[in-house]
């Protein structure tokens, strides 16, 4: 067995039979590399600086290819496929090494430059043709996987679960299936980032205009601070929210401060951003948060929702079958060239009977998911039915070949 | 995965209803927003990738535009007209809604005072011309001015006028509420470990403002002058801000109080020659006459009077101890803004203001508009250029990394000053910097902080007719 390089409906173009008509890989040929790009800090008092990655752009496929015909007009057809192929819109390249697994590159566009040389091709009937191919810079298992959700708890209409069974070294976007026990006017759907604490306090009770957050010490970063509703009263009043989060055992507080107007369609009410902890603590130590909800007008609220600003967060406010409910929602992957896939509601179980989401509420990406975020945790919070768990699938992504 | 928040276009209504991520129609990419203060959300650039013939209403100029960061909103703004780029890219624009006021004449709804904010704002949310704005449910104090008439301004510059009266700033906030805020900021205090040096100027800083105008009774251009106030004479100097006193206007006569926190100093614009003593009521300091000048008299009296304190009244008394004037005199304690460090005497600088083309004025009227204008002097030390700022230079006053993307102009910075002098090690003093500017570039993660100018001293000024306490 050998390598094989599949290109899109071409086929291998390490054909076992060197002489076959067809394409044929040359030497010098080159998978890319992603480009990575970072930024550099000065240190404040030392030598050195500080890099972080800011994102992978992409990698570049250089093939020079042979291509043999089993006649003039053959190898004329030929070229002619081939430079058809990598001229749609995208497409894929297939890499399987020896014994290994293969994995998928999207392809965009390529740059063909021809090697013009009568005697090659009347005598020899064979064209040289250097393919520059841009494609995303990591490829992908060809066959998706489906994350294992498990419940972890359960706040009012809340529900946050933790993700395991995660494959892939690099980052890929996620669809999601969502479903609710009951029709429900509203939802949302919040992973934190990959680095964040499983264990954070980022879904939490309100007792009587009031959140207790222990463990509070796990929360570091900053986050949106969004209130369940649990009613609003009458609709179209002018109204403000004043929260307030104070940290155990400090002087420290601060105020978040939002107008709203009453409505039937809010149901998460966004108040504001906030750094946490409000003081730093060392490791080891717990700290305690205390949410106070003010209300001027007659909204009571469920619960209180810390969503990382690192994180991905998709929100549905209202849906546009006319039915104002969903009993099932969706979350499309992203197609190449897009950043954001489709978003769908139904409010029967059925997929053909959805509609677009209209007033969505999306932020931090695509919904997205490597081996890193192995027990990692998904908010999913409704305004009137509790959700069930959801149903999550990917295509895997690899740095470089693919592990498993 | 690159950073930056979501871009989206909308519907302009109250809502914000159709609202389209352009991430869902193509790739965007080299993401710059920024914003300032006063105003709020300023400019938003990106380019889309998509197809050249590519076309969706969702490019529609005139729609709301929005970058979404975590659950709230980032920057609010509406959108240009997209420009196509050679490879059939979009270079997308907005303006933010603090540029947007500069496109709306300030109405007023019924008495047609452009000065009135409350007016203004609801005027513009009734017409439909600029329905998202909002003013919260307090009412904004009324200023006065020398044009107070519908037309006279466009919608931002009316609510400059309006908070500087009020010693304010105005902004939209991201609920798209305008609201006033301090000088000095909205109150969001963050740390910044600076890598370089921070530029500092006394530029605003006057000892001595000259006026020339044209004088009312003869037409004759002449001049006036007011000294900065308190004198300095010593190493620090301690400055105060002024906010004319509209209260007392029915006596016409009103005093304006400062302290360094050891002194209290009172300036009455108009003299009233044979008062022996400013009594400040329930508070058992007499301040004992100490200038009396054509235009203006000064008390004086060695106290402390707890700063940011409205309201005090005070009586006028003779050396008999009887009451002198109609009614009580009222004033506001304004805070001392600090010094301009162990630097020794402030050497003076000087300053002529021109209001010759602002029409005739008495005496008392140049003075009055002499003590506006000096208190608009930044007589603390001012931080010019602009510093980049990367993921983690940002803390909270806990120590915890600010999101760079959340972070907006109006938030006050309190400055690490690093000394390569003193073998790297931290400087002796820190500094609060109001920041004015800031612009966010999403490719790289950074964050440009640029400090907030002085107060604009050429602002026009409100102006009280002494005779009849109306505006002028």
């Amino acid at each position: 067995m050998s390598s094989t390089l599949d290109l899109g409906s071409i086929g291998n173009l390490l054909p076992e039979d060197v002489h076959a008509a067809g394409p044929h890989l040359l030497l010098g040929y080159g998978l890319g590399d992603p480009q990575t790009a970072t930024a550099a800090v000065e240190a404040l008092l030392l030598d050195g600086e500080r890099v972080s990655k800011t994102h992978a752009g992409n990698r570049t496929f250089t093939l020079p290819i042979l291509v043999i015909g089993d006649d003039r007009d053959d190898l004329t057809a030929r070229v002619d496929e081939l430079l058809t192929e990598v001229d749609e819109t995208t497409y894929t390249l297939t890499w399987t090494p020896d014994g290994g697994l293969p994995i998928v590159f999207d392809c965009f566009p390529a740059q063909a430059v021809i090697e013009w040389d009568v005697r090659i091709e009347d005598v020899a009937f064979a064209h040289q043709v250097t393919l520059t191919i841009p494609a995303l810079p990591f490829g992908r298992s060809p066959d998706a996987i489906t994350p294992t959700v498990t419940l972890l708890s359960t706040v009012e209409l809340g529900k946050l679960f933790t993700l395991t069974d995660l494959v892939g070294s690099a980052r890929a976007p996620i669809g999601a299936e969502m479903s609710f026990v009951a029709a429900t006017d509203a939802w949302l759907i919040h992973r934190p980032p990959s680095d964040a604490d499983p264990a954070a306090p980022i879904l939490v009770e309100v007792t009587a205009g009031e959140a207790v957050v222990a463990d509070a010490q796990r929360l570091r970063g900053t986050y949106s601070v969004v209130l369940g509703m649990q009613t609003y009263g009458a609709p179209g009043q002018n109204r403000i929210v004043t929260v307030t989060v104070s940290q155990d055992d400090t002087t420290i507080s601060e105020q978040l401060v939002k107008a709203y107007v009453s409505s039937l369609n809010l149901r998460h009410l966004v108040v504001g951003n906030i750094t946490l902890p409000l003081v730093d603590r060392p490791a080891g130590a717990t700290s305690g948060l205390t949410i106070a909800i003010d209300d001027s007008g007659d909204s009571a609220f469920l619960a209180v929702m810390l969503l990382d600003t690192r994180g991905q967060t998709v929100q549905a406010l209202s849906q546009a079958d006319g039915t104002g409910a969903s009993v099932k929602a969706w979350i499309d992957a992203p197609d190449v060239g897009e950043v954001i896939g489709p978003l769908w509601s139904s409010s029967t179980a059925n997929r053909v009977d959805a509609y677009a989401l209209t007033e969505p509420r999306v932020s931090g990406g695509p919904l997205s998911l490597s081996a890193r975020d192995e027990g990692g945790t998904l908010l999913v919070y409704s305004a009137s039915a509790l959700p069930n768990a959801p149903v999550l699938g990917y295509y895997p992504r690899w740095l470089a070949e693919r592990v498993e | 995965m690159r950073a930056g928040g979501e871009v989206w276009t909308s519907t302009p209504d109250d809502v914000g209803s159709d609202r389209i991520y352009l991430g869902q129609l193509g790739e965007v990419v080299g993401l710059h927003h920024s914003s300032s203060y006063p105003g709020g959300s300023k400019s938003l650039s990106c380019t889309l990738n998509v197809d050249p013939l590519f076309s969706h209403r969702a490019l529609t100029p005139g729609r709301d535009v929005g970058v979404t960061v975590g659950a709230e909103e980032a920057w609010l703004g509406q959108l240009n007209d997209p420009v196509i780029n050679e490879d059939g890219s979009r270079a997308i624009t907005a303006d933010g809604d603090a540029a947007t006021a500069q496109h709306f004449v300030a109405l007023g709804l019924g008495t047609h005072n452009a000065l009135d904010a409350n007016e203004v704002i609801d005027a513009a949310r009734l017409s439909g011309r600029h329905s998202r704005f909002r003013r919260p449910p307090v009412a904004f104090p009324v200023a006065d001015g020398l044009y107070a008439f519908d037309g006279a301004y466009m919608m931002d510059e009316a609510l400059a006028q309006n908070a500087s009266a009020a010693g304010k700033r105005w902004r939209v906030d991201l609920d798209r509420v305008i609201r006033f805020y301090d000088l000095a900021g909205d109150g969001t205090r963050l740390l910044f470990r600076a890598r370089h040096d921070i530029g500092r100027t006394l530029d605003g800083f006057l000892t001595r403002l000259d006026a020339v105008y044209l004088d009312a009774a003869t037409g004759f251009r002449m001049t006036e002058h007011l000294d900065a106030s308190p004198a300095d004479t010593g190493s620090t100097f301690y400055p105060a801000f002024y906010t004319p006193d509209l209260s007392a206007l029915a006596t016409g006569h009103h005093f304006t109080l400062y302290s360094d926190g050891t002194t209290v100093t009172a300036y009455a614009i108009f003299a009233y020659a044979t008062a022996v003593t400013l009594t400040l009521d329930g508070l058992g300091i007499d301040l004992a006459l100490a200038e009396t000048s054509q235009f203006y008299t000064r008390w004086t009296a060695t106290a402390s009077l707890a700063v940011g304190t409205a309201g005090i009244t005070g009586t006028y008394k003779n050396a008999g101890g009887g009451t002198l004037g109609a009614g009580a005199q009222e004033g506001k304690v304004h805070r001392g803004r600090g010094s301009l460090g162990p630097t020794g005497n402030i050497a003076p600088r000087e300053a002529v203001i021109d209001l010759t083309g602002e029409g005739a004025f008495t005496r008392q009227e140049v003075n009055q508009q002499l003590a506006q204008y000096m208190a608009k002097t930044k007589t603390q030390p001012h931080y010019t250029g602009s510093w980049t700022v990367t993921q983690g230079d940002l803390l909270n006053r806990g120590g915890v990394p600010v999101n760079l993307q959340t972070v907006r102009a109006g938030v006050q910075v309190v400055v690490l000053v690093v000394d390569p002098t003193r073998n790297l090690s931290l400087a002796a003093d820190t500094v609060l910097v109001t920041i004015g500017e800031t612009e966010y570039d999403a490719d790289t993660d950074t964050l440009v902080l640029t400090p907030a100018e002085t107060p604009d001293r050429a602002e026009r000024q409100p102006y009280i007719d002494p005779a009849t306490g109306l505006a002028r």
